[in-house]
């Protein structure tokens, strides 16, 4: 059972380096949003749409649920 | 700095500016016209409107986070906006209500207030979501 003040976090910014070290701007790039929304992203301040979470899933070539989780 | 970041910015600044020049005219000329009133209006819409222009904010230019930020710091600016325009009618109601009406200019002033404190709640909200973050729904 989920509870309400349980956090989404996700991995991004390791993903970003372990992708050969790419740039959040090549990041947001690649899911056509602004680089400020990666920075918002990586430093849990915003919590993606479905669609931008499945977006960035792929760009890893991974699930969503490898990228972002529920602590 | 994001263009909307820009926009708050200038709107922010510029509703002050009106709020300032609202405080101050009235003392100046030992009271405020209607008419004065109305073109205030209509020159605060001319200023935000050309202040937008002059950030490069475009809504079609937006990503996801920025239109979450806007819509919820819109939401935010409304419930400002009601409260205003409480508070300024009960106010006018304890000042006017041994008389059968309430003088036209500050009807008027009263529309003019509500209007800036929309905008100053709506700019000076947005650019606290982007410091702090969206709010989680």
């Amino acid at each position: 059972m989920f509870k309400p003040e349980q956090k989404i976090t996700n991995n991004i910014r390791k993903l970003r380096f372990e992708a050969g070290e790419m740039t959040q701007e090549q990041l947001a790039q690649k899911v056509e949003v602004t680089r400020q929304t990666i920075i918002a992203l990586e430093a849990g301040k915003y919590l993606p749409s479905l669609y931008l979470a499945i977006r960035l899933a792929r760009v890893f070539g991974l699930k969503v649920e490898d990228v972002f989780n529920i602590d | 700095m994001l263009a909307q970041q820009k926009e708050a910015i200038y709107t922010l600044i510029c509703s002050i500016c009106y709020f300032i020049v609202l405080l101050i005219l009235p003392l100046v000329f030992k009271g405020i016209a209607a008419e004065s009133v109305l073109l205030l209006f209509a020159l605060f819409i001319s200023s935000i409107w050309i202040l937008r222009k002059r950030s490069g904010s475009r809504f079609q230019a937006m990503d996801e986070m920025d239109k979450t930020i806007r819509l919820q710091a819109a939401i935010i600016a409304t419930h400002a906006f009601g409260l205003t325009v409480a508070i300024y009618g009960i106010v006018l109601y304890l000042i006017h209500r041994g008389y059968p009406f309430v003088p036209i200019h500050q009807v008027l002033l009263l529309a003019l207030h509500s209007w800036l404190s929309l905008y100053a709640f709506w700019s000076g909200s947005i650019l606290y979501l982007y410091r702090r973050g969206a709010l989680s729904v």
